[in-house]
């Protein structure tokens, strides 16, 4: 494996993107909705702060996620299309080297943003003077950047399967309905005969459940509920790996397919 | 020619001009021209429905005060997700703890002081913390849950305890910005105006009465709105018995809640009012605590014999109410 390639690659992606203005324009706009949030007046109160946490937690998730999925669903059709994926290939650089750069930078383009955004949300909880439960609150970025990374290889896998358009919305309508449909299965199973419960079986272990992946009701109320222990956190890794694993090397073997 | 790097910041733009606008279309639609959701009644509905835009946008405003309502449930458990009550009936403060303080109906002007118990009082020492049980996950507990690994996750990673124990009420202060934003989103949405000024009254009573004014002013004809208002002021008034002006602004919210909410019942005739379309079980339940509370206002604080008409004639109307009946025969 030639890990400099790799970083070469990584390091194009996140320079490309930093470059470009989108993700400038999701963190102007998602720093806007927050000082509207920190400019809200609840009845005169102050210390009003699982509110404010819980927004920008949300805001930042959701700005990061759609980042993340657009950026990787872009990379392979862009670099075919625009041919620059020859003169990249004709370099000693195997393709599962050229695949894991692109991973690697659209991650961390994803913490990029995250970082932003960090800036910002804590820029404001000092302001608010609200506590920032520390443990948790690193504890959901771990678990965020692993859902970013399950995103990002689906959007690798289904923009080689798919049309570009088609691969976001995929991906985008899987996190934005991940936690109802976790419930909706929930709920569907107990009033389904044997089929139709293998059926939903098979899709809750086929479909990656990134609400899993979501600390952020925790990290709110945190004075309640205390970090999550080693060994889930462990399960929790073992448990994104998996989609991970799949889906990078789904799309591995369908981009070494590929004819250029 | 046109930059193709411009393309992605101009749809960017474009999208949160057209998010943003959406909410602000939303609140410049006139409340009274939609009334949608679980949360009101259906002949109204079908009356008032006539604007498909109002329609559109109003379905909005209600669904998301629905969904907000539910949030401040999630808050009040700690982050703890039980089966929502969705249904309007299960939505009655009277409801909600009905079951375990029934037996407080005949205390009455203790009534309000717990956020739940705006038309039922409780005795508990602590507003705070007090404890239910046997309510039902959202995420199931093991013995329901098919997913084994997934499942156990789901418990460790959400906040979640077994629905067999006790849940503890937390501070309900942090519910207010649901509050706030629930009646922003839909200013016809009476359940935000009366749990929302019980937690408000808990830090600024004046305010708390402000927020139930902008309520009344929304809704005038909400009986809940003005029973609620004269909760608030009974514990002010608990503090000062010598307030006589105070007092005549209890009794006379009391008097208009029973007013109103007698006029908008609808006639027993026809069946049981809580069965019938535009009226609900917690509806009745709030009219009931209204009527007990002016008799009791009367009897401590005014005529006594009035008193006795009025539980007469309340009796009349809500003739199980075994409050009105007791203090009838303690006469």
């Amino acid at each position: 494996m030639n890990s400099r390639a790799v970083r070469l690659i990584a390091g194009t992606v996140l320079k490309e993107s930093v470059r470009r203005r989108e993700i400038y324009v999701l963190v102007l706009v998602a720093c806007g909705l927050l000082a509207v949030i920190m400019r809200m007046d609840f009845f005169g109160l102050g210390g009003l702060t699982k509110f404010y946490r819980e927004a920008s937690l949300q805001v930042m998730g959701l700005t990061t996620a759609f980042a993340v999925i657009v950026l990787a669903a872009r990379q392979l059709p862009r670099e075919m299309e625009n041919r620059t994926i020859y003169p990249l290939l004709a370099r000693p650089v195997r393709r599962v080297e050229f695949l894991l750069g692109k991973l690697l930078g659209v991650l961390l383009a994803g913490i990029f943003c995250f970082a932003l955004f960090m800036i910002v949300f804590l820029a404001g909880s000092w302001r608010m003077q609200a506590d920032v439960p520390w443990v948790l609150f690193i504890q959901h970025i771990y678990l965020q950047i692993l859902m970013l990374a399950i995103l990002a290889t689906l959007g690798f896998l289904l923009s080689l399967l798919l049309h570009t358009d088609a691969a976001i919305t995929i991906c985008a309508l899987l996190f934005l309905l991940s936690s109802v449909s976790s419930m909706m299965l929930v709920n569907l199973y107990g009033y389904l005969d044997g089929f139709g419960q293998r059926v939903v079986l098979f899709l809750t272990y086929f479909l990656p459940q990134l609400t899993l992946l979501d600390v952020s009701e925790k990290a709110v109320h945190a004075e309640i509920w205390p970090p999550l222990g080693g060994a889930v956190l462990l399960a929790l890794s073992a448990y994104a790996g998996v989609y991970i694993g799949i889906y990078f090397l789904c799309a591995l073997a369908l981009f070494c397919r590929r004819a250029l | 020619m046109r930059s193709p790097r411009r393309k992605p910041v101009r749809i960017a733009l474009f999208v949160f001009v057209v998010l943003g606008a959406i909410p602000m279309l939303a609140l410049r639609v006139d409340p009274r021209e939609y009334h949608g959701g679980r949360s009101h009644d259906a002949i109204a509905r079908s009356a008032r429905n006539a604007s498909s835009i109002a329609v559109l946008f109003g379905e909005l405003r209600t669904s998301m005060s629905d969904i907000l309502f539910v949030k401040t449930q999630v808050y009040l458990h700690g982050g703890v997700a039980y089966v929502p009550h969705h249904e309007a009936q299960q939505l009655s403060v009277e409801k909600m703890v009905g079951q375990e303080d029934a037996h407080h109906a005949a205390t009455g002007v203790h009534a309000g002081c717990c956020p739940h118990h705006l038309a039922g009082p409780c005795d508990h020492d602590d507003d705070s913390h007090h404890c239910h049980f046997g309510e039902q996950t959202v995420i199931p507990p093991p013995s329901r849950d098919y997913r084994g690994f997934i499942g156990r996750l789901h418990r460790q990673v959400k906040p979640w305890q077994d629905p067999s124990l006790p849940h503890v009420h937390t501070d309900g202060t942090e519910l207010l910005p649901w509050f706030r934003i629930m009646t922003i989103t839909d200013p016809n949405y009476i359940m935000g105006y009366s749990l929302g000024s019980w937690w408000v009254s808990q830090h600024d009573r004046e305010m708390a009465l402000d927020f139930l004014a902008e309520g009344i002013r929304k809704n005038p004809d909400a009986f809940q709105l003005r029973m609620g208002r004269g909760f608030i002021q009974t514990r002010a008034f608990r503090a000062n018995r010598d307030d006589m002006e105070l007092l005549e602004h209890i009794r006379s919210d009391f008097r208009d809640a029973v007013r109103l909410g007698i006029a908008q019942r609808p006639d027993p005739a026809n069946g049981p009012p809580e069965e019938q379309p535009g009226w609900s079980l917690f509806q009745e339940q709030d009219l009931w605590s209204a009527c007990q509370m002016l008799v009791i206002l009367e009897r401590e604080f005014g005529d006594p014999q009035m008193a006795r008409e009025l539980a007469a004639k309340y009796l009349g109307i809500f003739p199980d109410n075994k409050v009105l009946a007791n203090i009838l025969q303690s006469e």
